[in-house]
């Protein structure tokens, strides 16, 4: 299997001399191949939040290298990464960061915003996600009425808009009950099947002991303590 | 286009997201390019009208000074002005102030002459005989008189004369005629109380208009008593009048600007978390630092172009529509307090582009800057807080 993501000695180190300097992660090595689910686990504070970034081009390495796709991203003009987070990751985050005050079919729309495709091609294809996400019903409705795992489902929507090959999602059961978090694994299992590659930091057993994943990067003070693959 | 389009609607929707907030900054921001547009609005409908009346004046007016105070003028001057090379006629002026204590207000009392005769009558005629008068629309107004009716004024005995408004009158400029009470030659003579081989001041004309100031140079060298004024003279006084006085209501609203712009600022520059948190998710799902900078570019544009239109409708409302009522009377000055007149509206389109400088050119660029710092930043990190 291709290799799509990789880690070389990675390390982000938050304001670095400075008397508030934090080292987030330390010396990251890893490698995630095409249309694997893996978790990154480990208590709060473990780096995983850090890492999902650095991959997902949202922050660059201090030190080391990211590479997606064969190519380093550490050192590309921020239009590049802009580009490679648009066209190769979807992003569903802890704590869903959707825009308040807009609808759930404008913030399902949102990553496309800023490309020449035609608001009529967007609204098409953000209804079709919409409807596989089981949210079309809701879509005219403003994002702050939804439940909880109603609005996780229109993050999940809004990552998966772009068709991206990479899906990152950070926490994503953190702020459900059992029954919605067992709605969104199935959600995310449907994807890796459907040949998605999904990168999730969790601490939730009730995620990381599904027999699904593929492999468990266990993080700790943020470094890698142990890589299981199942 | 498509693309700008998008981020354009993306725009409205954010603003209407905040709406009591921006409502306000609109609120403020129109009230601020209101009172600067006024001034300007007003300061420039006045120097248009004084320069409309300077345009039929004399190039050249010769007084009679003693003592250094302006003093009526022998008529024998007139003959030896004649006698300089280069000039034509040489005609005296009748006219003074008058002090009216039934309404606390300055007329200018004229007698009637070729120029006076220019002027445009709003109805009746020109007085032609003694006992005749024509007056201004402000004076018709404050006296609650009009053709056909008399008009009583006070000479310089303290004998009251009575005069038959024979004509009420317009002109292109409200300035010239709104105070303007005119009477035949004589009548001005003997309410004055004016001996009849004295004038006023006299008109000097000159063939060749730039001659003029060597024409002065002549008659002050050989009438030592006398004060030649020159058009361009009265017209750079009135500009600087009017000037010094849009200056001195600058001033006073020195302090609402400065309030205003502190207020922008604090806008601008604080992006609220909320403000940060939407950065950096757009950020994170793809759009670039140029989209978040078109963004805020279209937020602050529909905000001060929307205030400043309506700062400008607001201002010429005021100024031309309900007589400037603010602040006209210290930009009018003493001598036509009283007899109010409207402003013929004159718009320079020069100073409506300064203001659309100093207001929404600021404010916009108080939006994108602070955007674009954090739009630069690491999304993960805006993020995070």
């Amino acid at each position: 299997m291709d290799i799509v993501i990789k880690t070389e000695g990675a390390t982000k180190v938050f304001n670095p001399n400075m008397p508030n300097e934090v080292k987030a992660i330390t010396d990251v090595s890893i490698e995630i191949k095409k249309g694997e689910l893996v978790v990154l686990k480990g208590p709060s504070g473990s780096g995983k939040t850090s890492l999902l970034s650095l991959i997902g081009c949202m922050s660059r390495p201090t030190e080391g290298k990211v590479i997606i796709n064969g190519k380093d991203v550490a050192k590309l003009p921020e239009r590049f990464l802009t580009e490679i987070r648009q066209k190769t990751f979807g992003f569903v985050f802890q704590m869903f960061n959707l825009i308040k005050g807009i609808s759930v079919i404008e913030n399902v729309m949102l990553p496309l915003y800023p490309t020449d495709t035609k608001l009529t091609a967007i609204k098409k294809q953000a209804e079709f996600v919409m409807e596989k996400l089981n949210i079309l019903k809701k879509k005219n409705f403003n994002v702050q009425n939804l439940s909880a795992g109603e609005q996780q489902r229109v993050a999940i929507a809004r990552a998966l808009i772009n068709e991206p090959e990479i899906i990152l999602a950070d926490e994503p059961t953190a702020h459900l009950d059992t029954k919605l978090s067992e709605d969104l694994i199935k959600i995310l299992q449907r994807l890796n099947e459907d040949g998605k590659t999904i990168i999730m930091a969790t601490h939730d057993p009730f995620v990381y002991e599904r027999p699904f994943i593929n492999r468990i990067i266990e993080m700790r003070d943020g470094m890698v303590k142990k890589a299981m693959v199942r | 286009m498509e693309k700008h389009k998008k981020i354009l609607e993306y725009a409205l929707s954010s603003l209407l997201r905040r709406k009591y907030k921006n409502l306000a900054v609109i609120a403020v921001f129109s009230l601020v390019v209101a009172i600067l547009a006024s001034i300007l609005f007003l300061t420039h409908s006045f120097k248009v009208e004084a320069l409309n009346v300077l345009i039929g004046a004399p190039e050249l007016i010769v007084q009679k000074v003693s003592g250094g105070r302006h003093d009526l003028i022998p008529t024998d001057y007139i003959k030896r002005i004649q006698g300089i090379y280069g000039i034509g006629r040489v005609i005296p002026r009748y006219w003074g102030y008058y002090y009216d204590a039934i309404t606390d207000g300055n007329y200018t009392l004229m007698g009637v002459d070729e120029d006076v005769q220019k002027l445009k009558l709003l109805d009746g005629r020109m007085p032609t005989k003694n006992s005749e008068c024509a007056i201004g629309k402000g004076i018709s107004d404050v006296r609650f008189t009009g053709i056909g009716e008399k008009m009583y004024l006070i000479d310089s005995k303290g004998k009251t004369l009575t005069f038959h408004v024979v004509g009420v009158f317009t002109s292109e400029s409200a300035i010239l005629t709104n105070d303007l009470i005119l009477l035949n030659k004589e009548d001005i003579l003997s309410l004055f109380g004016m001996s009849s081989d004295r004038a006023t001041d006299v008109v000097v004309q000159v063939y060749n208009e730039f001659e003029v100031p060597f024409v002065a140079g002549k008659i002050r060298e050989m009438l030592p008593d006398t004060r030649p004024i020159m058009k361009g003279e009265i017209i750079r006084t009135y500009e600087t009048v009017f000037s010094w006085r849009s200056g001195m209501i600058f001033t006073v609203f020195f302090g609402a600007l400065i309030a205003f712009c502190i207020l922008a600022w604090d806008k601008a520059t604080g992006l609220s978390a909320e403000e940060r948190q939407e950065i950096g998710i757009l950020k994170a799902i793809g759009w670039e630092t140029s989209d978040i900078l078109e963004l805020k570019f279209w937020e602050g544009i529909v905000i001060s172009l929307t205030s400043f239109l309506t700062g400008l409708i607001l201002a010429y409302v005021h100024i031309f529509f309900l007589g400037a009522s603010l602040f006209a009377s210290a930009l009018k000055g003493w001598s036509v307090i009283f007899p109010s007149f409207e402003l013929i509206p004159y718009v320079n389109l020069y100073q409506v582009f300064t203001v659309l400088f100093l207001t929404v050119i600021p404010y916009v660029a108080s939006t994108i800057i602070p955007s674009w710092k954090v739009a630069i930043t690491d999304p993960d990190v805006v993020m995070r807080g």
